[in-house]
């Protein structure tokens, strides 16, 4: 199985990106590309090659399902595992997330200290 | 990843976060209660019910990620109740839902003020030099002088600044209300009896035997370098000579008592390599700065307007352009003058680190570096450099901004209004008969008056608004994203505010009121437009009776 190294990561919100940041490459070791927009994760996808997308629902500009989309239009991404991170964790919601071409959902607010270990989980029954 | 629940640094690096995001509470559930009065004002505009909505919902998000569930749990409800107004038709949902909205912020607001004081005991052992937030909000101050004509005076005048003062004539007596309660400031004389420093010597005796040494401001007829050279061994904050100019020491008061959350530090780093920027960025956030990383240094110009950086951290090499032209360029620029730019390269070549100077860089710092080294400096960088801004931006006397920061923001937001399509107000007012104040009440009354409306509007607008002292009796208010109806109706509250104010004087007490003008963009589209008609509309409240709030014609 391929090693998860680089995360493409979309959070509109600085206190949460400061947070995941810490979650994501101090208590997980990744390599992570943060970006405050879906339009922004856009622009940067091509030089950062992420092999797992893990996006915020609500953003301005583009939100976490639109960027996927279009994400989803480079053929080189098409496949890419994406994760969405939002408070709607309902069962149809989440339902509706897989839909869209998620392999899995975060719930907000999350745990900084296990964070990490979820991503990594939901990345190996992708890969397994 | 097991174990990293032990891991020291990390802990450490999380409750850093977690301490900075606890700062930053109060201020967003402020702008929450900002959003919820407008909302209040006028149940029918539907932007403040946006906002409102989308500050509930990332406070609810965010406060218990960072372990702030309480504060996260109530945010949830209150986003709840919001989502129905936006969900369904509106009517009807004002009625039921202001007591429940209410009661709910209320708790926040408790809980938020609870959690600060938690929080800052528990990270009392990190932040060895702050005092908490209880003693802060203390204002209690005690006043020693042998001479009791001077203790009165000077008692008297602070008191009308809302500080409870208790004098004392004595050093004996002082020291057991020392044992007794802990002042937020010690006033204390220099000579006594006892000696010509008896002051400065008691106050050091004090000290030894405390944990927090006592904030202490000395005053003094004695002007020799010596005394001044014990007080701060004596962990003097301030030395004021006599007579005592009651201003200056309500200003430094103000200054040891205040509550001020400082913002984070903001830094734009500049590297061409993706990882070499994400590990410096990482370093300083954990320092609790915020970042943003520019990998193609052309777009660095995008990012400097849009984050407007307390410091420039830059590579050297890079394609497209070196780092010594691009701060070449960016010294060209007027509003990045003074914005510090530290040289952070691989370079040991001493003259050509120096050329980099003159350039226009202000320090050089050697890769690989210790993330300590890079904090100390940036931080200290950032510090000098946010004070000296302060001081050419600021009006001495009320902290606003001065009369050319108050254009160039309005300049600003007028830009920023365009580009994003929103509205924008300017208010500017003035006080009603400021000169028969100084005249009857005196200079020294006058001077308070000013302040005490610096210090209302600073309290009362939101963090994003701006608020400068034009010059005498005169202010401007620059209102983002608001309406030329909306910003009459928050002027005309504070107006009547600003008429309940009492003013003490030697003269007696008495009130003041102010006159307003206002206009608004896209209405008129630029600055000095807006400067213009605003000034028009008060003239026009001033002729029209005073006291009284006029909006420009032709804006709606």
């Amino acid at each position: 199985m391929q090693t998860l190294e680089r995360i493409l990561y979309a959070e509109d919100e600085s206190d949460i990106q400061q947070i995941a940041s810490l979650a994501l490459e101090t208590v997980g070791g990744f390599r992570l590309k943060t970006c405050s927009s879906g339009l922004e994760a856009l622009a940067d996808i091509q030089a950062f090659e992420p092999q797992l997308l893990l996006f915020d629902v609500m953003m301005p500009d583009m939100d976490g399902p639109s960027a996927l989309a279009k994400i989803r239009e480079i053929d080189a991404y098409k496949d890419t595992p994406a994760i969405f991170m939002t408070a709607k964790v309902q069962p149809n919601e989440v339902q509706a997330y897989l839909d869209m071409g998620a392999v899995g959902v975060i719930a907000k607010p999350f745990d900084p200290m296990t964070l990490a270990t979820e991503v990594q989980a939901i990345w190996e029954s992708v890969n397994s | 990843m097991s174990g990293n629940d032990e891991n020291p640094e990390i802990q450490a690096a999380l409750a850093a976060l977690k301490q900075s995001f606890a700062k930053k509470i109060p201020s967003k559930i402020e702008q929450i209660r900002h959003s919820w009065e407008s909302l209040k004002a006028k149940p029918d505009d539907r932007d403040w019910l946006c906002l409102l909505h989308r500050q509930t919902h990332t406070l609810a998000g965010t406060a218990a990620t960072y372990g702030f569930e309480g504060t996260g749990r109530l945010a949830g409800k209150i986003e709840i109740l919001v989502q129905d107004a936006l969900d369904e038709d509106h009517a009807g949902w004002m009625a039921e839902s202001v007591d429940k909205i209410d009661a709910l912020l209320v708790q926040l607001e408790a809980l938020a003020q609870g959690a600060a004081e938690e929080k800052d005991r528990a990270m009392k052992v990190q932040q060895p030099g702050q005092a908490t937030v209880s003693a802060k909000q203390n204002k209690l101050i005690y006043l020693v002088d042998d001479d009791v004509d001077v203790l009165n005076a000077i008692a008297m005048q602070i008191q009308t600044f809302a500080y409870d003062v208790m004098a004392f004539s004595n050093l004996a007596l002082f020291s057991e209300a020392v044992e007794r309660q802990t002042p937020a400031v010690v006033i204390m004389d220099v000579m006594f009896g006892e000696g010509p420093k008896a002051g400065i010597e008691h106050i050091a005796r004090i000290n030894l035997a405390r944990e927090q040494p006592l904030q202490t401001i000395f005053i003094t007829g004695s002007h020799d370098v010596l005394t001044r050279l014990d007080a701060v061994r004596a962990n003097g904050l301030a030395y004021l000579p006599k007579p005592v100019l009651v201003e200056h020491l309500v200003e430094t008061l103000d200054r040891l008592t205040q509550q001020v959350v400082e913002e984070p530090y903001r830094i734009v780093i500049v590297d061409d390599s993706a990882d070499m920027s994400a590990y410096v960025s990482l370093t300083l956030q954990q320092a609790g700065m915020e970042t943003r990383e520019v990998n193609e240094p052309l777009k660095l110009l995008n990012v400097l307007a849009e984050f407007s950086p307390d410091l420039i951290l830059m590579d050297i090499y890079m394609p497209d352009c070196n780092g010594l032209e691009l701060s070449k360029v960016i010294r060209q620029m007027d509003a990045y003058v003074s914005t510090p730019i530290v040289f952070l390269s691989s370079e040991h070549d001493l003259r050509k680190q120096l050329g980099a100077m003159s350039l226009g860089g202000d320090e050089f710092l050697s890769k690989p570096i210790e993330p300590w080294h890079l904090v100390s400096v940036v931080t200290s960088r950032v510090r000098r450099g946010r004070m000296i801004r302060k001081l050419a931006e600021t009006d001495g006397l009320t902290g606003l901004l001065n009369h050319s920061k108050s254009k160039q923001r309005l300049d600003i937001e007028v830009a920023r209004a365009r580009r994003e399509n929103t509205s924008l107000s300017f208010a500017m007012l003035d006080i009603d008969h400021f000169k028969h104040v100084n005249d009857n009440y005196g200079h020294p009354a006058g001077d308070r008056v000013l302040k005490s409306i610096a210090n209302m509007f600073k309290q009362r607008v939101r963090q994003y608004d701006s608020v400068g002292r034009y010059g005498g009796e005169e202010f401007v208010v620059i209102f983002p994203n608001t309406d030329a109806s909306t910003a009459k109706l928050i002027m005309d509250k504070l107006r009547v505010n600003f008429n309940k104010i009492s003013h003490f004087s030697e003269a007696g007490e008495f009130f003041c009121s102010f006159s307003c003008g206002i206009s608004s963009f896209p209405d008129f589209d630029t600055g000095t437009a807006l400067n213009d008609e605003a000034d028009k509309a008060l003239y026009e409240s001033k002729e029209g009776g005073r006291n009284q709030v006029i909006v420009a014609r032709g804006c709606q």
